[in-house]
């Protein structure tokens, strides 16, 4: 579970989040929509511990951020950022065990466990076959499979998400949202995904927070989420909304 | 698989190091035989024994500790600073050192902090401020790019040697001698008292710096990401630039700012073994320091009898060298 409470944040004096609170129950699988400059990747950062709270809390599993220390805070939570970078190229199978890092010591190699944990969270994303290769070997949609993997070692109970699938393309995306709902599903994770494409978020997401102007300016089901009116008020363009021939969820059409 | 071939390439360079530690004190001007050398461990004294065990050994020990420091911390800085060109001579560090070392003997303060003489006092000095001021520039904003701090390092660099091309100006005869290698950077004969003296810390900082490996992984990345996975980022970031500048000092104060070892040493290993860090730390300091020993035995022997300072020859190696490496990083 993560809990914001009255979180406050500024950039050099200009506040780019007011008074945000929100919780998220453990389970659920939420996506962060709203303009740029709203203020969704520093809700993210905050929750991640990557800026420093100035007001206002963080709790994950009803602990405060601040009592966590860094392995602990890593075995509960996993971040997944827009992209990732390497100064040395790596092989995939490194990168996803730098996953196990928070259960490990210096000096040891790594155990059974690791290895296994590892090789299950390459084939759950499908990038197994290509361990061996180097990252500057790899394709977008491998790259960010790959994080995902390496996220996933951490075996966490919670997973946040930067835009995750904003450089893939439309198939890579669905595959990596199919990923994350069967996670959702059948490992009970917490996820939260902050996200530019509506109609993705739609089809997957259980619960959609809009953010505007660094506060909370709708919250619910997509259903009730992604109307003419809120998408007008927020992002300032005029939108029809119709039904999703598949499931019936709310597709945005501009 | 890349573990294996790292295990071999680490196992390797364990051995260059071995190998030219027993065979490179035999090769110079005077030709030695091992008949001599057997003789004196059993007491006999000889020419022979004498110049090994006086004058090459320690010299070929020296350049084992100084080689295997200066690359290790050039490891250090290209993970931290996420930057291959990223080494205690490009960063200014080793100028920086060199300083404090001519600023203490010109000066002439002379005081001794337990197992540390003043001129090593300087240069350790000299190399944490300079990183200091490479680290401050790295943290204040993320938009310095990481070749910018290169530059800045090498714009350092070159006035600190400004700075002490004056201090050479103004010193008398007995400092200037006294000073000559420090600018240069070569092994001259030293005691085994001061290289013991030295050892200590040198050998603390390698063992952390082995037990930092996965840290240094992961820091390579992203800061985001190796947070997120659990490393104290600001704390790795502190413990190893301060211990690396630290071991750079100490190294500068004895064989002066000898270049390009962290350049060379660390890349040629990437290119052998990948850049898992576990693997790449302690390679470094076995190849670095058979590396700087067999550059150090061309030295003594190109130009017979005239002895020249290693810091020519890798220069010499390593100025093209990084060249071709700025070129191929676009």
């Amino acid at each position: 579970m993560i809990a914001s409470k009255q979180l406050d944040y500024a950039y050099h004096g200009s506040p780019v989040l007011r008074d945000v609170s929100l919780t998220l129950e453990a389970g659920t699988f939420t996506a962060i929509i709203g303009p740029n400059g709203a203020g969704k990747s520093t809700l993210l950062k905050l929750i991640t511990g990557s800026l420093a709270i100035q007001a206002g809390e963080v709790q994950i599993d009803g602990r405060s951020l601040s009592d966590y220390d860094f392995k602990t805070l890593a075995k509960t939570m996993a971040y997944v950022a827009q992209s990732f970078e390497s100064a040395f190229d790596f092989t995939a199978y490194e990168i996803v065990a730098m996953g196990r890092f928070p259960y490990q010591t210096a000096f040891r190699s790594e155990s059974q466990r690791d290895r296994d944990i590892i090789r299950q969270m390459m084939e759950a994303t499908g990038v197994w076959s290509f361990r061996e290769r180097r990252l500057t070997e790899l394709s977008g949609g491998e790259r960010q499979r790959l994080i995902l993997s390496s996220a996933l070692a951490q075996e966490p109970r919670i997973l946040l998400l930067d835009e995750p699938t904003t450089a893939l393309d439309i198939k890579h995306q669905m595959q990596f949202y199919r990923i994350l709902e069967r996670l959702c599903r059948e490992e009970q994770m917490t996820i939260l995904t902050v996200t530019h494409d509506l109609n993705l978020a739609s089809r997957f997401v259980e619960r959609l927070v809009v953010m505007k102007d660094g506060e909370i300016a709708a919250d619910g089901k997509p259903e009730g989420v992604l109307t003419s009116e809120t998408l007008a008020r927020v992002y300032e363009v005029e939108a029809q909304i119709i039904p999703h021939p598949q499931d019936g969820k709310p597709y945005v059409m501009i | 698989m890349s573990r294996r071939r790292s295990l071999i390439v680490l196992t390797g360079s364990f051995i260059f190091m071995l190998a030219t530690l027993m065979i490179t004190p035999f090769i110079g001007s005077q030709s030695l035989s091992y008949q001599d050398v057997w003789q004196t461990l059993q007491g006999v004294s000889s020419p022979s024994g004498l110049i090994f065990f006086n004058i090459r050994l320690p010299r070929i020990l020296l350049a084992l500790l100084t080689g295997g420091t200066l690359a290790v911390a050039g490891v250090i800085f290209q993970a931290l600073l996420r930057n291959p060109l990223a080494t205690p001579y490009t960063l200014g560090v080793a100028s920086g050192s060199a300083l404090g070392a001519l600023f203490v003997i010109k000066t002439g303060i002379a005081f001794a902090i337990p197992g540390l003489t003043a001129v090593q006092f300087g240069a350790m000095t000299g190399s944490l401020l300079t990183i200091s001021f490479v680290y401050l520039l790295a943290r204040r904003s993320a938009r310095v790019s990481v070749h910018t701090l290169i530059l800045a390092g090498v714009t350092i660099s070159y006035f600190f040697s400004a700075l002490i091309l004056i201090l050479h100006y103004i010193a008398d005869f007995t400092e200037t001698h006294q000073m000559i290698r420090w600018t240069i950077g070569g092994l001259d004969v030293i005691q085994y008292s001061t290289l013991l003296k030295s050892m200590p810390l040198l050998l603390i900082a390698f063992v952390v710096f082995v037990g930092m490996g996965r840290s240094l992984n992961l820091i390579s990345t992203t800061e985001d990401s190796a947070r997120s996975k659990g490393v104290n980022v600001e704390r790795l970031q502190k413990t190893a630039f301060v211990l690396a500048s630290l071991a750079t000092g100490i190294v500068v104060s004895l064989s002066g700012p000898i270049g390009f070892i962290g350049l060379i040493i660390p890349h040629l290993l990437r290119l052998m073994m990948g850049p898992d860090h576990r693997f790449l730390i302690p390679a470094s300091i076995f190849f670095g320091g058979g590396f700087l020993a067999l550059a150090d035995t061309v030295a003594r022997t190109i130009l017979a009898p005239v002895d020249l300072p290693v810091g020519i020859v890798t220069t010499v190696i390593g100025g093209p060298f990084f060249l071709w490496m700025l070129i191929r990083q676009r």
